[in-house]
């Protein structure tokens, strides 16, 4: 029976099935060059006006499909531009065009229903490939359409020849079919083995525009990134966050510097310092926005090193790879520490390595070195000195000359951001004697009581500087906070003279706007932890609640299989005593729907009184109705009482009843 | 025809289709590249259909599992007509089986069952002369999604009569062949005889009102009345020039209709069997069913 009934030409497609496929190829547009997405929407005319033409009645010309060699030519074709465009065949955005092309080609080539099923199997992967491009809560939205659109074509394919199902009863009876599926589905979504890693190198990373911190810093480079209200992470504490004093986010950390252009120091392969950590450390989850560098961000300092990433000399957090997803990760921090009372000879030269010229800083660190007795005087003088001098905390700071900016900020502009602080302030200790770094990273987060966690946002960069003590270790100093104490306890917004050039989430006003998009950001993080963050230890950590500590992912394999075996063997046990169920039959539903709209008016059936009878004396106060309700009621008798009421009255009962319907909605 | 419900059909255990398969594939291919990319909305649409193949297996025997069926004697045909076989199925409330095919004699056809009970009738080929027992009927159901398919058989346990097709060309034998032989019914007794499908015009008082009570329709009561002082033509099987059994049983229902036609009376002698003259539908029904039964040696 299969062959024969496989190769059953069909003249058009089922309208869930084609318009699966538009939505599916349309909302590739935005991913794709714009000749592939030219070609989609012409092979989607072209097969949406030959199903047109086919229909009965239709005053569109007869439109053939374009034969079988013209169609293989134009992928042998189309597979050459998208070589030409992406040099390769592989890879996320080349694969895709592929696939899409491929997939619009089968629209326009099929004839038969095996095509057709073939047709509905591509759109389901065609649904994968959107969600390498994108798995905002938005796009999965509004990809549920063709999804449901695909499971009422599938359910048109187990109906075979029966056409009494609408479209739109194939859709809810597929939605009811599907609920059953939905606590199988989370229950293999939890329990499936989940491989830490790809299966093989094929994650080629994309070159996408992405905001974040670099591993360099230029006076201008932070002001601008706090422009942008982008997010920049979240981070879900075990307990309450810290006090914003100890909101200090660790990036990279910069040594060298050429006169112009703070960079990090390579550290190779050294272990990372020893330190003391006094008191309890915190713990908490951070999920980074993807930035294109491999740094990850923990708080002051990082004490536990996440899965694939290392801690460098410096404690960096450096991660394997360039970070080109969205990056859920645990780490722990102390706020208390005493860091690297050792210095290598190495380190000590690059922390007081100082460019040539800058007279007159170097001078004026001399004095102060002079008035000293103690390090930390030096430190206080230069902080009280920031404080004292008129100095300006200003996003838009007068630009400096190339040569020698250091003294025209210090003693010319005096205008500045945290970078020109930090950078002058560093510059400082070392032109005193002391060794100093710069620390680049993020201050500060805003707290989001809906999920309880932190967000921070470009918005927050920030660069502060660490002094290296005898006894005491690296000493993080923030010179911002000499200038515009604020910055710390109340944010950028707090500390700025002119805030009005942030974007609106980083003014932190209070009101309906800032209240709703805390919302957001809720439903946003929770999508992030529960769905998308879901993963290998995630899992770990759920077995290990349920007391399946040791669990291997063999075993769990075989546990995930052997609950599918169990649910098919208990629901065929069922299903002899369960038959299908149809809550209401659509005749039905349409006569109730008439009655109830008559009862609406005022007219309702009596106790007693056929159906007949009761259309009877309404056609008869109101004869304007009279040939619809004969009509309905007619159609309607029929199908309840003769014997064999013929296929097309249920046809033609749905178009008298909709008829009717029409008339009564207008007036009566 | 058992008054008691029919039970319900025994059925197959489902067995995936090729898109089963299909799909089995595509979510094998789903979780490659989920676990490739690490992405887990497509683990999430992998799981999906995977659950949804799973419960399609019940879904799909909640279709089938529970229909009962019952079947009418079909009215017989002449050779080389279609017939059809009268199906009456039964349903329990609220339930709705669509896109079931049922399959009789290589035709299929696909029948969506509402609620209740529900007349249907198949097609049935045209078969040679003879008494036939159509069936077995497989039905299948490949609802919902098309993943799996469940089957059951239904043997309609009724007899269908093939009467020969009429063909021949020779002459209705118009002698009288053997008055004397011919009984004599006694006046103004009637015999039952049978039923047959009510005709506009019937008397009430001869509808089969038990038939009718059981939703079989209304038929009516046929009683003989050998009609006297005609002349009767003798229809001899040895009359008829030799030729193949099946060609002189042919050219016998070629005479008994037209001896119909032309209302003429007749009655039929074949080898072990004689009727004796008569004329009208119920007369032809047994004449024609002597030949469609009859058996040589």
């Amino acid at each position: 029976m299969r062959g024969p009934e496989a190769k059953t030409p069909i003249t058009r497609l089922d309208p869930l099935l084609f318009g699966a496929l538009a939505i599916l190829l349309l909302l590739h547009l935005p991913n794709l060059p714009a000749w592939v997405g030219l070609f989609i929407v012409q092979a989607l005319v072209w097969r949406a006006v030959h199903d047109r033409g086919q229909q009965a009645g239709s005053r569109l010309p007869r439109l053939p499909l374009p034969n079988k060699a013209f169609l293989g030519t134009l992928l042998i074709l189309m597979s050459l531009f998208t070589y030409v465009q992406f040099s390769t065949v592989l890879g996320r955005d080349a694969g895709t065009s592929l696939f899409v092309i491929t997939s619009a080609l089968k629209v326009l080539e099929t004839r038969t229903l095996r095509e057709a099923r073939i047709l509905a199997l591509l759109g389901f992967f065609l649904l994968l490939t959107h969600f390498l491009f994108s798995q905002e809560p938005l796009q999965v939205l509004l990809l549920l359409l063709p999804l449901a659109l695909l499971l009422g074509a599938l359910l048109g394919f187990g109906l075979g020849e029966d056409r009494s199902l609408t479209p739109r009863a194939r859709l809810s009876l597929a939605g009811r079919l599907l609920l059953p599926t939905l606590p199988l589905m989370l229950a293999l979504f939890v329990l499936f083995p989940r491989p830490p890693g790809p299966l093989w190198g094929v994650h080629t990373p994309e070159k996408r525009a992405v905001t974040g911190l670099s591993d360099h810093m230029e006076p201008g480079q932070i002001s601008r990134l706090t422009l942008s209200g982008e997010l920049a992470f979240r981070a879900n504490f075990d307990g309450p966050p810290p006090p914003p004093a100890q909101r200090y986010w660790r990036g990279p950390v910069l040594w060298n510097y050429d006169g112009k252009r703070w960079t990090r120091m390579e550290d190779g392969i050294r272990p990372p310092p020893v330190e003391d950590t006094l008191g309890e450390p915190l713990h908490y989850t951070i999920t980074l926005e993807p930035h294109g560098q491999n740094w990850l961000f923990a708080l002051d300092i990082p004490v536990s090193v996440p899965r694939r990433s290392r801690l460098t000399r410096a404690l960096e957090l450096a991660y394997f790879m360039p970070l080109e997803d969205r990056l859920r990760y645990e780490v722990s921090s102390n706020p208390d520490y005493r860091l690297d009372t050792e210095l290598s000879r190495h380190e000590r030269r690059a922390a007081t390595a100082l460019p040539d010229g800058l007279p007159r800083l170097k001078a004026l660190a001399a004095t102060w070195r002079a008035q000293s007795t103690r390090n930390s005087q030096i430190i206080e003088q230069a902080l009280q000195h920031f404080n004292r001098e008129p100095f300006r905390y200003t996003l838009t700071p007068d630009t400096l000359p190339p040569e020698g900016g250091m003294d025209h900020f210090l003693f010319d502009t005096r205008n500045g951001f945290c970078e020109h602080y930090a950078s002058a302030f560093v510059l400082l200790m070392r032109a005193a004697g002391l060794p100093a770094r710069v620390v680049t990273g993020y201050l500060g987060g805003e707290y989001n009581p809906d999920g309880q966690y932190l967000i921070v946002r470009q918005s927050d960069a920030h660069a502060w500087a660490e002094v290296w003590l005898e006894n005491e270790g690296w000493v993080r100093i923030d010179p911002t906070a000499a200038i515009a104490p604020n910055r710390i306890e109340m944010g950028l917004a707090g500390a700025l003279e002119d805030p009005s050039l942030l974007s609106a989430s980083d003014r932190r006003e209070p009101g309906l706007i800032r209240w709703a998009s805390l919302k957001l950001d809720a439903g946003y993080n929770a999508w992030n932890e529960w769905v998308l963050g879901y993963g290998p230890e995630q899992q770990q950590k759920f077995l290990e609640t349920l007391g399946l500590r040791e669990i291997k992912l063999f075993s769990l394999g075989l546990l995930t299989l052997l609950a599918a075996g169990l649910l098919i063997a208990g629901g065929l046990l069922l299903s002899r005593h369960w038959p299908a169920r149809l809550p209401r039959d659509p005749v039905e539903a349409d006569w109730q729907r008439i009655e109830r709209r008559l009862a609406h008016q005022g007219l309702e059936r009596q106790n007693g009184e056929t159906v007949r009878q009761f259309t009877q004396r309404i056609a008869r106060m109101h004869p304007h109705l009279r040939p619809a309700l004969t009509r309905t009621t007619d159609l309607y008798l029929r199908l309840n009482y003769a014997r064999t009421p013929g296929a097309s009255t249920r046809l033609r009962f749905r178009e008298a009843a909709r008829a009717l319907q029409r008339e009564l909605r207008l007036k009566l | 025809m058992s008054t008691l419900p029919p039970a319900p059909l025994p059925t197959t255990p489902p067995r995936p289709t090729t898109m089963g398969l299909g799909v089995l594939g595509l979510i094998a291919l789903l979780l490659i590249g989920a676990i490739n990319y690490g992405n887990n909305l497509s683990f999430l649409l992998a799981f999906l259909l995977f659950g949804l193949w799973i419960n399609s297996a019940w879904q799909a025997r909640r279709n089938l599992a529970g229909l009962r069926l019952q079947a009418e004697a079909p009215q017989a045909v002449f050779a080389g007509e279609a017939g059809r076989l009268a199906l009456l199925s039964m349903n329990g409330p609220g339930v709705f089986r669509p896109g079931i095919v049922l399959e009789l004699d290589e035709v299929t056809s696909t029948h969506g069952f509402a609620a209740g009970t529900e007349n249907f009738a198949l097609p049935l080929p045209p078969r040679r002369r003879g008494l036939h027992t159509p069936g077995p009927i497989r039905l299948y159901s490949e609802h919902p999604f098309g993943l799996w398919r469940i089957g059951a058989l239904f043997h309609p346990g009724v007899e269908w009569l093939v009467y020969p097709a009429p063909r021949g060309q020779q002459p209705l034998p118009t002698q009288d062949a053997r008055p004397e032989g011919a009984r004599q019914a006694r006046p103004g007794e009637e015999e039952f005889d049978g039923v047959r499908p009510y005709v506009a015009g019937d008397a009430l008082s001869h509808i089969a009102w038990k038939q009718a009570g059981r939703g079989l329709g209304l038929f009516t009561k046929s009683f003989e009345n050998p009609r006297q002082g005609l002349e009767s033509n003798w229809l001899d099987w040895t009359a008829v020039q030799a030729g193949t059994v099946e060609d002189r049983l042919s050219q016998l229902a070629r005479w008994i209709v037209d001896c119909e036609r032309l209302n003429q009376p007749y009655g039929l002698r074949l080898p072990r069997l004689e009727i004796a003259p008569g004329l009208g539908p119920t007369h032809q029904t047994a004449c024609l069913s002597a030949l469609a039964r009859f058996k040589e040696g």
